[in-house]
């Protein structure tokens, strides 16, 4: 029976049945199990989901005491009704929309409970499209092994799985269909969709974004576009090119007229597909049914083996975090499962140990480790049936999950290099998971030691619940075959190799909450404080002890070493930046249809986790406008005897205590006269200005103003004239710098310099009358003693000072701060030369204390911003002094200039 | 504006949430109460870095362990003769709620503190709405306390710090 019939019997069923009653419910449940079983890979899992459903409602109906079976047969007929309409518009994609799944609101809601499932699986989710975003992009540069294949494959299942167990159906369903999509382009050996992936990422991406900020309300984001890069799977055959090279796993065996995924793999032959479930994908494509079943791959056989995992997985550089963690969740559920007695355990215990189960299963996953990920899918979905209720919980399955335990752990030390463990033993366990997870097998003793067809035949009259869910799992066991047969497939060349190779090296690990780890860098931060204040204290200062002295030096010592590592706890790498940026420059090539060959280097360089975050959006403004307006299109670049690829290259490294990453292309450079030119014409030079007169730092720098923009056309990508402005004022709010340098015809190059830490800057403490500043010592070019020939008073202009050749404009702080402190007698004040992207000033300070780094604090929230005042340094003495913020001093002393020219002009 | 909302606030609040334990402490020989929930701690007077561009109750800030916290002189707040501060002065810092709704800390210079007192409902009255027009605002409530009554005026800290911002936006910015 095909899934068409099975749903057109059950609504005959309805509508037939003589009068509501506990042998109408039950027959309905009959055909609703059989329904369940026709279900296969290929259809939609919406199906799957109602038909489950309606069986639980029934359920719910027999065990009531007041049964209302009129209720339970309205809902099934909403069902049959549901599932033939969706059916009958050919697997749901388009008419999924707008159909209204029965009793999805309830379900949505019940199971968005979790909200600790859910961060889980949002953290993982995140790191999950980065990798799959990455495969994507190194497979369209032209590399197609069959692992990649399998990761993309493998990545695309495990976000299928973990959306469905989270009940975000929308995103299930689509999931279900990049996956479906993927695995046809492995099995026709054609080009992965890579419009379609990297549409679906960014889909995923957003709606990741949505759910963490509001977990019950958000609504997946607007999908029409993805339906339109899904769909057309037929359209693409043959007409996109095919990779040439051919495949080694044994999917390629089969035909490339091959449809249906479940089909082709060698599963076909597995118990489960033995099951009504094999024959009815021919209800959509039955060409594929015949070439598929025959296909000569044997199902992958079990032998008492040694469990082996592939090659490449135990040389993965997160191989050692994934042990350590995996081992704290093992211990966890051993604790949990201790904690709950051969009574029953709690919800919360369960729920625990599903957890633990579940992430262990995510990170195998991503890591190719299959016999892992067979083991914790299978003890989870046995979880899963406790967790919903469906089954008792009892001392039986204590043992088993405890088996299931030691057998993890059993593998995590086979990952290490420890023991061995024979393929049967795996196999066995296994298959007494699903046989205790279709209901059977728990009570002690009724150990199933064979595989044994998964519940095909579960008696509806007796459980209908297990049945669900083994039938549920049946596409996924099949699937799941796949990726065992390539990962063996992997594995045979790497024997010798992966023998010699066994010891993994273990750094142990502890996963720590960032918020405690910022709490750690401050704590630290006052000890430092408070390690100065000592050290300055004037009874200490005057001490004659050469012990004391001795033993002061070694605290500041160890306290500064103290400072260093717990400032490398925040450090991360610019990795994943890097990675995006890649696919940044991909997209914008692609759309400006230049060849770019994009060269990263210094991926590695790590700095504080807080600018990692904030130095994406520069970036990406850099990129754009390094290919959209930097690298010319290949004509022009074979006129002007270029190579018709442009490059851009992304570089980090470390240079004298901040990060400097540079932007770099071979494109045609910044053009000073067009730059001059429009920046006359916006209005942002003075016209008397003249383009011989200005330096190329002078030029440069106007394309950071707000509204410049050269590009002659405002292109979708960028030419808005917004660009540069943002770039800067990120970097500044980095409290960063960013360098030009270009020359006409070869390219340019944007250098941005960064702080390794947000929190820390260097400082020249200055006074001004009784009070104490800091200056931050990356907007200072020089400081000094003005001669009085040097100085030159300017009527309406106020004091300048004439540095490098230059005349300067001279700013007294204190009355730009309002404050009129600084004592004009007796002492001769100094200067510094400070710089900002606009303007260059000398600010008239008294004394200059000394340089130092100091950690920037905020004022309190009580206080709003001060324009002139960027925050606050606890200084030596324990005293706070305002750190000023450059830009700001000048807005305000600009302010009270004209303040003062109108009050003249007035009189 | 401010009277109206000052009035309905009155209204709104009925004495009974206003019984409980306050920090009693002195200005200007006039004695006040903050709600002791909100006091984190009570530390002697500090060195405090002035500020520049602030309304000028505000003193400046200090700081606590570490962590740097705005004061507020309370005589220049509610507008009592300034006094220097002298060895019983002491800074009690709150916790306020700033418009995003997380709590921050805030200090304010009092003469000195007293004691904890604990008001019940009955020696509670609601905030005079005669006379002092504007004052009702930060004034939660008056109450009687001791066999001579002596009048301790409860505060709203609220109030009375929460609104730096404000008077900071109607001063001008390069004031003296």
């Amino acid at each position: 029976m095909n899934l068409q019939e099975a749903s057109r019997d059950l609504a005959t069923a309805v509508v037939l049945l003589d009068a509501p009653s506990r042998e109408a419910t039950a027959e309905l449940m009959t055909r609703l199990s059989e329904m369940l079983l026709s279900l296969d890979a290929k259809a939609p899992p919406a199906i799957a989901r109602v038909v489950g459903r309606a069986l639980q409602a029934c359920n719910q109906e027999l065990e009531a005491a007041q049964p209302q079976w009129s209720r339970a047969i309205a809902f099934v007929g909403e069902v049959a009704d549901y599932c033939q309409l969706l059916l009958a518009h050919g697997g749901g994609s388009t008419a999924g929309k707008e159909l209204v799944e029965p009793g999805a609101d309830h379900e949505q809601q019940a199971s968005r409970s979790d909200p600790e499932l859910l961060a889980s699986f949002l953290a993982s989710s995140k790191q999950l499209l980065a990798q799959l975003e990455h495969l994507v992009l190194e497979m369209e540069a032209g590399s197609r092994s069959s692992e990649q294949l399998g990761a993309v494959r493998r990545i695309a299942h495990t976000l299928k799985g973990e959306t469905g167990v989270l009940a975000l159906h929308r995103a299930q369903e689509l999931w279900h269909r990049t996956e479906e999509r993927v695995e046809r382009c492995i099995a026709n050996n054609q080009a992965l969709p890579v419009e379609a992936l990297l549409a679906m990422i960014d889909w995923m991406g957003r709606y990741a974004i949505a759910l963490q900020q509001d977990q019950d309300r958000a609504l997946p984001p607007d999908d029409s576009t993805l339906e339109a890069v899904l769909q057309p799977m037929d359209s693409e055959v043959g007409n996109r090119l095919i990779v040439p090279r051919p495949e080694p796993v044994l999917v390629s065996v089969s035909s490339p007229a091959a449809q249906s995924p479940a089909a082709q793999s060698p599963a076909a032959q597995s118990p489960a597909a033995q099951s009504p479930a094999a024959q009815s994908p021919a209800a959509q494509s039955p060409a594929a049914q015949s070439p598929a079943a025959q296909s000569p791959a044997a199902a992958p056989e079990i032998q008492n083996e040694p469990v082996r995992f592939a090659a490449e997985s135990l040389q993965d550089p997160t191989l050692p975090d994934f042990l350590t963690e995996g081992r704290a969740h093992l211990s966890a559920v051993e604790a949990a499962l201790l904690e709950g007695t051969d009574q029953g355990a709690s919800e919360d215990i369960i729920a625990r140990i599903f957890r633990a189960f579940h992430t262990i299963k995510g990170v195998a996953a991503f890591l190719n480790l299959e016999p892992i990920v067979r083991l914790a899918h299978q003890t989870e979905t046995l979880l899963d049936q406790f967790r919903k209720g469906q089954l008792t919980w009892s001392s039986a399955c204590v043992d088993l999950v405890l088996a299931a335990n030691d057998m993890m752990s059993r593998l995590f030390d086979l990952l290490t290099g420890q023991g061995a463990i024979g393929e049967n033993e795996l196999s066995t366990l296994v298959t007494r998971l699903e046989s205790a997870t279709a209901g059977r097998g728990l009570e002690p003793g009724n150990q199933v030691s064979a595989p044994t067809p998964t519940a095909g035949a579960t008696h509806p009259e007796r459980s209908p619940q297990p049945a669900i869910a083994s039938a549920q799992a049946a596409p996924t066991e099949v699937k799941e075959c796949v990726v065992a047969a390539s990962a063996n497939a992997e594995i045979v060349p790497a024997k010798s190799e992966s023998s010699t190779r066994k010891q993994v090296k273990l750094d142990s690990m502890v996963s720590v909450n960032t918020l405690r780890l910022d709490a750690l860098v401050d704590m630290v931060g006052e000890l430092v404080i408070a390690q100065q204040v000592i050290a300055q204290d004037k009874d200490v200062l005057r001490a004659q002890s050469k012990s004391l002295q001795r033993n002061l030096t070694q605290v500041a010592k160890i306290t500064r070493e103290l400072q260093q590592s717990a400032m490398s706890l925040r450090m991360v790498t610019l990795k994943m930046t890097f990675q995006k940026m890649m696919r940044l420059a991909r997209d914008v090539a692609a759309k400006s249809g230049k060849q770019v060959k994009v060269v990263v280097s210094g991926e590695d360089t790590e700095l504080d986790r807080t600018v990692v975050e904030e130095i994406g959006d520069p970036l990406v403004h850099l990129i754009r406008n390094a290919i959209d307006h930097g690298l010319e299109n290949t004509e022009d670049r074979l006129r002007a005897g270029k190579s018709p690829t442009g490059v851009l290259s992304l570089t980090a490294y470390h240079k004298g205590g901040s990060i400097v990453i540079e932007v770099k292309d071979d494109g045609r450079g910044l053009n000073r006269a067009r730059i001059f030119a429009k920046a006359r014409e916006r209005g942002l030079i003075p016209t008397d200005q003249r383009l011989e007169d200005m330096s190329d730092e002078e030029i440069f720098k106007l394309i950071f103003l707000p509204g410049f923009s050269t590009a002659e056309t405002v292109t979708s990508i960028s030419g808005r004239g917004v660009g540069m402005d943002v770039v800067r004022r990120n970097i500044e709010a980095l409290r960063g710098k960013i360098e030009i340098a270009s020359v006409a015809g070869q390219g340019s190059l944007f250098t941005l310099r960064l702080p390794l830490t947000l929190a820390i800057i260097d400082g020249m403490v200055v006074r001004i009358g009784q009070r104490r500043y800091v200056i931050p010592t990356l907007a200072i070019l020089q400081s000094f003693r003005p001669s009085a020939g040097q100085c030159h008073e300017v009527p309406r202009v106020g004091q300048m000072v004439e540095v490098r050749d230059q005349l300067i404009r001279v700013v007294r702080v204190d009355q730009a701060l309002g404050t009129q402190e600084l004592s004009t007698e007796g002492s001769e004040p100094v200067f510094v030369f400070v710089e900002t992207h606009t303007a260059r000033a000398c600010l008239v300070v008294d004394e200059i204390l000394g340089q130092q780094q100091v950690v920037i604090k905020n004022l309190g929230k009580a206080i709003p911003k001060i324009p002139s005042i960027s925050g606050g340094a606890i200084l030596g003495d324990g005293r706070v002094a305002p750190i000023l913020d450059i830009e700001g001093i000048l807005a305000a002393a600009d302010s009270v200039a004209s303040q003062a020219t109108s009050t003249v002009s007035g009189l | 504006m401010t009277d109206l909302h000052a009035v309905s606030n009155a209204i709104a609040r009925p004495t009974a949430d206003l019984a409980g334990k306050y920090l009693a402490f002195v200005l200007d020989h006039n004695e006040f109460g903050v709600g002791i929930l909100a006091v984190r701690e009570i530390i002697a007077a500090q060195e405090i870095t002035p500020l520049p561009q602030m309304p000028a109750y505000v003193l400046g800030v200090f700081n606590l362990r570490g962590r740097i916290i705005p004061v507020v002189d309370l005589r220049a707040r509610l507008e009592l003769t300034c006094a220097p501060f002298s060895n019983e002065t002491c800074i009690i810092v709150v916790e306020i709620a700033t418009p995003s709704g997380e709590s921050t800390p805030v200090g304010f210079v009092v003469d000195t503190v007293r004691e904890v007192l604990d008001i019940p409902e009955s020696s509670l009255e609601k905030p005079p709405r005669w006379g002092a027009e504007a004052s009702a605002e930060w004034m939660l409530g008056l109450a009687k306390i001791g066999a001579p009554h002596k009048v301790v005026t409860l505060l709203d800290v609220q109030v009375l710090l929460g609104s730096i911002g404000t008077h900071m936006a109607a001063s001008s910015p390069a004031r003296e």
